[in-house]
């Protein structure tokens, strides 16, 4: 099948503010040199900790910020020499929802009215009953009766404001959606209650994921593939199945091993175990490889020299070490 | 396990005063922590897990009254005269919070503040308090100790800022140590780093800890024991390991249910719990539990289950049936 949405050596960069007054302001790449593949109806789990350029790059792919470098291909089309209308044309067909679901809403505006909005910009033909319509159906696609569309954001808790986020992103039939940390905000039962009502979504509407989360544990319930970065760059990615069977770059197994299970038999056993040491800093990623001031098994090379990508049979892994299990 | 309990909670319950009514945050809650324990706290928004530490530490908010009996080596912390607390705060009991800014001060250099509470509560010399926090920040990992300790928080990285919080907890060598959401900030290679540091510290020093947490994970990581709390009282308590392989109340087992494990197989779809957790509304007369509970009966939304058994407790009317 061909490419859903297509990143080929994307790059990301924020202005910093310059060191002394008379100084340069220079441009910290925050996502360096990621590409990436996604077919309709699937999921991409991109796992990562803070500062790793996981929602900057997401926000990437939909345009949101433009990349200082590289490309983002939709349906084979790069979405850099796409015009305004093209381009607002191609947006309802991508679309994000947040961590903070109720932040994300207008406190002054209806629900129906919050849900429907982007048919106004998508669909300006619609009538207001058919606007009404569509908000009220995709309210209900997401579990909520109708008459939450004439309720405020302020009456409702926030798993059901995760709700409404996500029947305002799919209103306008999208055919992605990049899912910004959507349940780390979430109580456990309400988190369960998102992941599963996003993974029925996704089979009754064909929608492909990309799914941006701190939790390995949710990504691999919900992810096709995996992609794990460290300071702006993928480390490893691959299919889930053989990814959480035995991940190939040190970092993704020191994350997996952090995460704590609810299993007092297997975590009590794991206390002490934790790795030493901070991230670097963004500011100032090592010359090498970003995880070689941290790596257990950190040779002189690492420290030195950066290791590219590299295949392993289907999957694929940024370490000098790295060998085919 | 037959050591004199260093806290006993009996029948503690906080009410806030709000405009529309009184609401009940924790309601007749019982336990005990014996010494060199660390006993867990579970549970989701509005159970009412933070406000039990809050209660016991006197820091509740203006609106907000406790009742009932919380006895730590013997004497009743709830309604204490702020002077007698104070003696009591900072030097066997000590608190620390989810976001370490809450109790360091942006504008004091790391380890004057550190050493302000030694100074106070143990009155030692400004030199001896200083050379013991810096003995401190080295014991937290902190790389630098002496360096660091002349810099100010913001100085520090968010998981610094963390084992400095723990540092400062840990100076006065407290008898219980009470901890909301500690990690909850925090990168998980940062969270497990600041997990071991809490047990190992915890077992040297014989410190017992209530951990306050919404994660099942950090849970069986650290705690001996678990109570799992919901709308204010205790559903469930028990050993983490009894309570986490065979849950017998209809919330614990739907809680474990919703959290993926990756040790395990995948499954099509997540367990889930109905509805949302409760958010203040009025006092139900049954279990707080019965409107999301899928097992509930007439008896659940007309009388309060009683917390019954010993050392395992559980309070459900249907928990001695086979679900």
């Amino acid at each position: 099948m061909s490419a859903l949405i297509e990143a080929r050596g994307l790059e990301v960069g924020y202005p910093v503010a310059a060191p002394t007054l008379f100084g340069r302001s220079r441009i910290l790449p925050v996502v360096r040199d990621v590409s990436l593949k996604l077919e309709p109806g699937r999921t991409l789990g991109i796992v990562g900790e803070s500062g790793c350029g996981k929602s900057t790059l997401g926000r990437a792919l939909l345009r949101l910020i433009e990349p200082t470098a590289g490309k983002v291909l939709w349906l084979g089309q790069d979405m850099a020499a796409m015009g305004r209308d093209e381009l607002r044309r191609r947006r309802s067909e991508m679309q994000i929802i947040f961590q903070d679901p109720v932040a994300a809403l207008d406190p002054r505006m209806t629900l129906g009215r919050i849900v429907s909005r982007p048919l106004a910009t998508f669909e300006p033909g619609l009538s207001r009953a058919a606007r009404r319509d569509r908000a009220i159906e995709a309210l209900r696609l997401v579990g909520l009766s109708e008459d939450f569309a004439l309720r405020y954001p302020h009456e409702i808790s926030g798993g059901q404001a995760q709700r409404v986020g996500i029947a305002r992103a799919i209103v306008g039939r999208p055919r992605l959606i990049v899912c910004d940390e959507p349940v780390s905000a979430l109580d456990v039962s309400i988190q369960a209650q998102v992941v599963n009502l996003l993974m029925d979504l996704q089979d009754r509407l064909g929608l492909a994921l990309i799914f941006i989360s701190h939790n390995l544990a949710v990504v691999r319930h919900i992810s096709h593939d995996v992609m794990v970065m460290c300071l702006g760059r993928v480390v490893e990615t691959g299919p889930r199945d053989i990814f959480y069977a035995g991940p190939l770059h040190p970092y993704s197994r020191a994350l997996m091993e952090a995460v704590p299970e609810p299993d007092p038999r297997r975590e009590k056993g794991r206390v002490g175990t934790a790795l030493p040491g901070e991230l670097p800093s963004v500011l100032n990623p090592p010359p090498g490889c970003v995880f070689a001031t941290r790596c257990p098994k950190a040779q002189d090379r690492c420290r030195r020299e950066r290791p590219e990508l590299r295949d392993f049979g289907g999957r694929q892994a940024a370490c000098h070490f790295a060998e085919t299990p | 396990m037959t050591a004199e309990p260093i806290l006993s909670l009996r029948g503690l319950s906080v009410d806030f005063r709000l405009p529309e009514g009184t609401l009940r945050a924790v309601d007749d809650v019982s336990f005990d922590v014996r010494p060199g324990e660390v006993l867990g706290i579970v549970g989701e928004s509005g159970s009412g897990k933070s406000q039990i530490l809050f209660a016991l530490m006197g820091l509740l908010a203006r609106n907000g009254t406790a009742s009932g009996a919380a006895l730590f080596r013997g004497r009743n912390l709830i309604g204490l005269p702020a002077a007698e607390l104070d003696a009591i705060r900072g030097a066997s009991l000590s608190m620390i919070f989810q976001d370490p800014m809450t109790s360091l001060n942006p504008f004091q250099r790391v380890g004057d503040q550190l050493a302000e509470g030694l100074i106070a509560h143990r009155g030692m010399t400004r030199a001896a308090a200083r050379e013991a926090a810096v003995a401190m920040l080295d014991r937290v990992r902190i790389p630098d100790a002496a360096a660091r300790a002349r810099r100010y928080p913001h100085e520090f990285s968010g998981g610094m800022r963390q084992r400095v919080m723990i540092a400062m907890a840990l100076l006065a060598r407290p008898a219980l140590l009470l901890a909301d959401e500690p990690t909850t900030a925090l990168d998980v290679t940062i969270q497990a780093q600041v997990l071991d540091l809490i047990a190992e510290l915890s077992r040297e020093t014989g410190t017992s800890v209530i951990l306050v947490t919404h994660d099942l994970g950090v849970v069986a990581r650290l705690c001996d024991r678990v109570i799992v709390l919901y709308g204010g009282r205790v559903m469930e308590e028990g050993p983490a390991e009894a309570v986490f392989d065979a849950p017998r109340h209809p919330y614990a087992q739907g809680l474990l249910a919703a959290t993926p494990r990756m040790a395990d197989a995948l499954t099509p779809r997540l367990g889930t719990i109905p509805g949302t957790p409760r958010s203040g509304g009025a006092m139900l007369p049954g279990c707080p539990f019965a409107p999301r509970c899928a097992v509930r009966v007439e008896a659940c939304t007309l009388a309060r289950p009683p917390l019954v058994g010993d050392g395992r407790r559980v309070a459900c009317h249907l928990a001695g049936v086979p679900a």
